[in-house]
C-alpha cells in the first residue's frame, strides 16, 4: 500500500490522522520514525557501552585486581569499543541524517523508504548479535579487542563461537551502513526542493553526503577482512596465519582501510551538527560556507589515504607516506575551526544548552585534534601508540567531540522531533557535569600514557606513577555517569510535563524550522521560497532579503 | 556528477603515488579499488544526465510552483518485510554458529521475507 | 620599578616570556629518554608540544574572546542579530596557508628524526634476540650463549631482567612465537611490534645507567598485562661481567 505524492504547491492539505500504536514502529517506512528509532536505539547502546566503561574504570581505579577476572575484563573492553563505535555514534549520526536530510532539502521522505526500514532493522539485528557475542556465548565472550587482530582472533586462540557471532553482527551493521549511504546520496542528489541548489544545502547535509561516500568506499574492505577471518576460523583458511603462508599484517591493512575513514564517519555528522547550531545561537550567517564544503570534502578524501598510521609500530609499512598524509588532514580541520570562530565573531551569542555543548565540542575536539597531530609523527608514535595517551586522544575526539555533538543535537532538535522543549536548567547541569567529568576522566590518561601505561591491561603495578591518575580518572567517570543519568531525567520530565516548542523555538536557519514541530507526515504542507542557504531565516526576516 | 569524477581520479591517483613510493600490494589495491566506487556513480550519472533536462532543484530561482504537481514517486506506507528479513538473517547466523537445527528455519524465513519484500515493490 | 609595574602590557610580556622559557625546558610529561634514539624523539616531542600549545592557546583565546565580547547582553532584545557577514576570503586563504607551512615544517622534522631513529648501524656491539610469546619473553645474547627467559609459572613481578651496555649500540632482533606482541621500554621512548612471520630489527644506544620498566604493548590475550620485563643499563665493563656470570645459562626470572 503506498501513496503517490505530488510536490506541495500553495494550498495546504488537511492535518494527517494520528498514527496507530506500537506495531507501527515495526512496519513504518517514514524517515522521521526511522531516524527517531535509530537515535533511541543508539542511545540505549550508549548506556550499555557506558556501563561497561564504568566497569573498566572501577577495575582500574586501584592497582590489583578487584572486580573483574582477566577474561571478563578483556571481553568488557572489546564490547565497550565495538558498541560505542558501531552501535552508538555511527548509527546516531545515521539516525539524525535520516530524520533531518529530507526536511533540510525540502523532500517528503528519503528516496528508498523501505530500504531505509531494512537498514534500521539490520542495525538492530546486528547490534543484538554483537551483544550476544559479549554476554551470551558459550565458551566465553569475544575478547579480541574491537580491532580483532589475528592471530589472536584466529580459531586456535579464540575458539569460542562468540567471535564468529561478533563478525556476523558487524557484517549486518555494515549492510545497514551501505544501504543508508546509498539512500542518503540518492535523496540529496535527486530530491531537493526547487531553488535548493547544492550550494544552498545545509552543511549538516553536506557532511552526511561525505559520510555516506566514505561508508560506501571504506566498509567493503573491512567486510572482506572479517569474511577472511571467518574463513580462517571455521573453514580452514590461512589468510592471516603465518604458519599457513598467510600474513596478519594484511588484516591490519584491510581493517584500518575502514578503520580510519570510520572515525571520520563518526565525527563528520557532528561537525555538521555544530555547524548548524553555532550560526543560530550567534544570530549570524555561517562564516565561509564554501570553505566548510571544501574542507569537508578534503577531510573525507584524505582520510582514505592515512590508514596505516595505525600501523607505525609494525615496522612493515612506509611510515613517511602515511605520516605526511595524516599531517595534511590537520589543515582542513583547522580551517573549520577558524570558520566556526568566524561564525561566532561579531555575533550576539546566546548560551542556550545546544550552544554550550557546541562550545564544549570545540574546546574538547581541539585537544583531540592537536594530539592527533602529535600522533601523526611516526617517531612520537613509537612512544605513545598503544598507550593510554592514544586512548585519551581518541576519547577526546570521539567522546569530547562526537558525544558532545550528540548531546548538542538532542537539545537542539528534540523540540522539532517531539514538539516539546527540554529543560534549560537541567540541560546546563548536564553540560557542566559532563564537561567537567569528561576532562577529569581523560586528562590523567594522557599523563599515564606518557609515563608508560599500555592500553588494554586489566591491572598495573604500583609505584610506576599510574596510581593517582587512574583513581582521578575513575572519579571523573563517576561524574560523567551522573551527567548522563541527569540527561535521562531531563528526557523523562520533558515528556511528562510538556512545554510546547512551536515551529521554530531557536530562530533556526534551515528548512526544518519552516514546518511544524513535529512535522506532518510528508514534511511540508507548503515549501517556502528558497533563495539562500538560510530559507527559514529568510522567511522570518523578509527585511533582510538576500 | 563532477564530484564523483574528482573522487575517482583522486583515489586512483593516490594509489599510483602509493605504489611508486612503497611497492606495497595491499594498500595499492585498496586505493585503486576505492576509486572504483565513485567511478561507477560518475559513469552512471554522466550517462543518465545526458538525457535529462535540468531539475527545478538546481535552478537558483526555482519556485515551489515550478514543481507543483510533479509526481515525486510512490511512498510506501508501511511494510513488515524488513523485520522478517532481519529475523531470518539473525536466525540463520545464529544457526551457523550455535547449531544447525535452526538453519533450515532461518534460511526459509529469510527466503520467504526476501520474496515478500521484492514482490511488494512490484505493484 | 614603579614605572615597570605601572605598565600592565610590559608585565604581561614579562610573564609570557617567563612561562615560555620554562616551557622550553619542560618535558610535558614525557620521559627525557635514556638512549640516543629516545633523546632524539624527546627533542622532537618538545617542538611539537610547544607548537601545539601555541596553536591551542591562540584558538582557545579566540573562542574565549568571542564568548566574552560577542555575548548577547541583557539590553539586547530577543530579535537582536549579529553582524550579517558571510566570510572573508583573504582571511580564509591566510588561515589555510599558515597551517600548511606549519604542517610541512613539522613533517620534515619528524621525517629526519625517524631516519635517525630507525637507522641500523653496520657494527652493533651486542645483538639481543627478543622472542615474544604468550605471555612472556625469551632474550638471547647472540654469540654469548646467555638466555634470560620469563618465569614459566607466571609468578614473577618484574619478569625477565636483561642488561645493556651504556654508550654502545645494541641491535634488537624482535620476533614472536604466536600472536602479535610489542616490545616497549617507555624510558627509551620506543616500541616495536613483534609480529609472527616477521622479523623486526632496531638499534638502541643507551645513554643513562639505571633500571627501566619494559612492557608488552600489543594486546595478546589473557595475561597481556603481566608480560613485563626489566632493562638495566650498566657501564660496559660491568656489562661484560654480567654476561660472563651467566654464560651458558638459561636464567628464568
Amino acid at each position: 500500500m503506498s501513496t503517490t505524492v505530488d510536490r506541495p504547491a500553495a494550498a495546504p492539505t488537511p492535518a494527517e490522522p494520528p498514527r496507530p500504536g506500537p506495531v507501527s514502529w515495526l512496519t513504518t517506512t517514514n524517515h522521521k520514525d526511522i531516524g527517531f528509532m535509530y537515535c533511541v536505539t543508539a542511545f540505549a547502546f550508549f548506556l550499555i557501552g557506558g556501563a561497561l566503561a564504568d566497569l573498566l574504570r572501577t577495575e582500574l581505579a586501584e592497582p590489583g585486581r578487584q572486580v573483574l577476572s582477566n577474561e571478563a575484563y578483556n571481553t568488557t573492553f572489546t564490547i565497550h569499543g565495538t558498541v560505542m563505535i558501531f552501535l552508538f555514534v555511527a548509527p546516531f549520526g545515521a539516525g539524525l541524517g535520516n530524520y533531518l536530510i529530507p526536511l533540510q532539502i525540502g523532500a517528503p521522505d528519503m528516496a528508498f523508504p523501505r530500504l531505509n526500514a531494512l537498514s534500521y532493522w539490520c542495525f538492530a539485528g546486528g547490534g543484538l548479535l554483537v551483544l550476544l557475542s559479549g554476554f551470551a556465548a558459550a565458551g566465553g565472550g569475544t575478547a579480541t579487542g574491537w580491532t580483532a587482530y589475528p592471530p589472536l582472533s584466529e580459531g586456535r586462540l579464540s575458539p569460542s563461537i562468540a567471535t564468529d557471532l561478533w563478525i556476523l553482527g558487524l557484517a549486518l551493521v555494515a549492510v545497514a551502513t551501505l544501504l543508508t549511504g546509498i539512500n542518503i546520496l540518492t535523496t540529496v542528489f535527486l530530491m531537493r526542493a526547487p531553488g535548493m541548489t547544492m550550494w544552498r544545502v545545509p552543511i549538516f547535509t553536506w557532511n552526511m553526503i561525505v559520510t555516506s561516500i566514505l561508508g560506501l568506499v571504506a566498509f567493503p574492505p573491512a567486510v572482506a577482512a572479517f569474511g577472511l577471518l571467518l574463513v580462517d576460523r571455521r573453514v580452514g583458511g590461512h589468510a592471516f596465519d603465518p604458519l599457513g603462508g598467510g600474513d596478519p599484517v594484511i588484516y591490519q591493512h584491510l581493517f584500518w582501510f575502514l578503520g580510519h575513514p570510520e572515525v571520520y564517519i563518526l565525527i563528520l555528522p557532528f561537525f555538521g551538527v555544530i555547524t548548524e547550531i553555532i550560526p543560530v545561537f550567534a544570530r549570524k550567517p555561517l562564516f565561509g560556507y564554501l570553505g566548510f564544503v571544501l574542507a569537508t570534502l578534503a577531510i573525507g578524501a584524505l582520510s582514505v589515504g592515512v590508514w596505516a598510521h595505525h600501523m607505525f609500530t609494525t615496522g612493515v609499512v612506509d611510515n613517511p607516506f602515511f605520516s605526511a598524509m595524516t599531517f595534511t588532514i590537520a589543515v582542513p580541520t583547522g580551517v573549520k575551526f577558524f570558520n566556526w570562530i568566524g561564525t561566532m565573531w561579531g555575533g550576539k551569542i546566546r548560551l542556550a544548552t545546544p550552544m554550550l555543548f557546541s562550545i564544549g565540542f570545540l574546546l574538547n575536539f581541539l585537544i583531540g585534534g592537536v594530539t592527533g597531530v602529535l600522533l601523526a609523527s611516526a617517531p612520537i608514535d613509537f612512544q605513545v601508540a598503544d598507550s593510554y595517551f592514544l586512548v585519551s586522544h581518541f576519547h577526546y575526539t570521539m567522546m569530547g567531540g562526537a558525544v558532545f555533538g550528540i548531546f548538542a543535537a538532542i537539545y537542539f532538535w528534540y523540540p522539532k522531533m517531539t514538539g516539546a522543549m527540554l529543560r534549560e536548567s537541567l540541560g546546563r547541569w548536564v553540560f557542566y557535569l559532563l564537561f567537567f567529568g569528561f576532562n577529569l576522566t581523560f586528562w590523567p590518561q594522557f599523563v599515564v600514557g606518557l609515563r608508560g601505561m599500555p592500553r588494554r591491561i586489566v591491572d598495573y603495578a604500583t609505584g610506576l606513577g599510574f596510581d593517582t591518575p587512574n583513581l582521578v580518572s575513575t572519579i571523573g567517570a563517576g561524574v560523567m555517569t551522573v551527567a548522563v543519568l541527569l540527561s535521562l531525567a531531563d528526557l523523562w520530565i520533558s515528556r511528562r510535563r510538556r512545554i510546547p516548542a512551536g515551529d521554530d523555538p531557536w530562530g533556526g536557519s534551515s528548512l526544518e524550522w519552516a514546518t511544524t514541530s513535529p512535522p506532518p507526515e510528508h514534511n511540508f504542507t507548503t515549501v517556502p521560497r528558497i533563495r539562500s542557504a538560510r530559507p527559514a531565516f529568510d522567511l522570518h526576516h523578509p527585511e533582510l532579503e538576500p | 556528477m563532477r564530484l564523483f569524477w574528482v573522487l575517482a581520479a583522486f583515489f586512483v591517483g593516490l594509489g599510483v603515488v602509493y605504489w611508486a613510493i612503497t611497492y606495497e600490494w595491499t594498500g595499492t589495491v585498496l586505493l585503486v579499488a576505492a576509486g572504483a566506487m565513485p567511478l561507477i556513480v560518475a559513469g552512471w550519472a554522466t550517462h543518465a544526465g545526458s538525457t535529462r533536462t535540468s531539475l527545478p532543484d538546481d535552478d537558483p530561482e526555482g519556485a515551489p510552483a515550478d514543481a507543483a504537481g510533479q509526481e515525486l514517486g510512490e511512498f510506501p506506507e508501511a511494510t513488515g518485510w524488513p523485520v522478517f528479513i532481519v529475523l531470518g538473517i539473525v536466525l540463520t547466523g545464529a544457526a551457523i554458529v550455535y547449531g544447525s537445527i535452526l538453519l533450515p528455519a532461518g534460511v526459509a524465513l529469510l527466503g520467504w521475507a526476501l520474496v515478500g519484500f521484492v514482490r511488494e515493490s512490484k505493484h | 620599578m614603579r614605572r615597570l609595574l605601572a605598565r600592565p602590557s610590559l608585565g604581561i610580556v614579562a610573564t609570557i616570556a617567563a612561562v615560555a622559557l620554562s616551557a622550553c625546558s619542560s618535558s610535558f610529561g614525557m620521559p627525557r629518554g635514556a638512549s640516543e634514539q629516545g633523546r632524539d624523539i624527546f627533542d622532537l616531542w618538545q617542538v611539537f608540544m610547544i607548537t601545539g600549545i601555541v596553536v591551542g592557546a591562540i584558538v582557545y583565546g579566540l573562542i574565549g574572546w568571542s564568548l566574552l565580547r560577542y555575548r548577547r547582553k541583557g539590553s539586547d532584545d530577543d530579535e537582536a542579530l549579529g553582524r550579517q557577514f558571510h566570510g572573508h576570503v583573504p582571511l580564509e586563504v591566510i588561515y589555510t596557508a599558515i597551517p600548511v607551512v606549519i604542517v610541512i615544517a613539522l613533517f620534515s622534522m619528524s621525517f629526519r628524526t625517524e631516519e635517525r631513529v630507525g637507522n641500523l648501524a653496520s657494527d652493533p656491539v651486542v645483538t639481543l634476540d627478543a622472542e615474544a610469546f604468550a605471555w612472556g619473553w625469551r632474550f638471547t645474547y647472540e654469540g654469548h650463549d646467555v638466555t634470560v627467559v620469563s618465569d614459566p609459572s607466571g609468578e614473577s613481578v618484574t619478569g625477565p631482567e636483561i642488561a645493556l651496555p651504556r654508550g654502545e649500540i645494541v641491535r634488537v632482533v624482535l620476533t614472536s612465537d604466536d600472536v602479535i606482541h610489542a616490545f616497549w621500554v617507555p624510558d627509551f621512548l620506543f616500541k616495536r611490534d613483534a609480529i609472527p612471520g616477521h622479523v623486526n630489527r632496531f638499534d638502541i644506544t643507551p645513554t643513562d645507567t639505571g633500571t627501566y620498566q619494559g612492557v608488552c604493548a600489543e594486546f595478546c590475550g589473557l595475561n597481556h598485562a603481566y608480560m613485563t620485563f626489566r632493562v638495566t643499563v650498566m657501564e660496559p665493563d660491568a656489562f661484560d661481567r654480567w654476561l660472563a656470570e651467566r654464560r651458558g645459562e638459561e636464567v628464568a626470572t
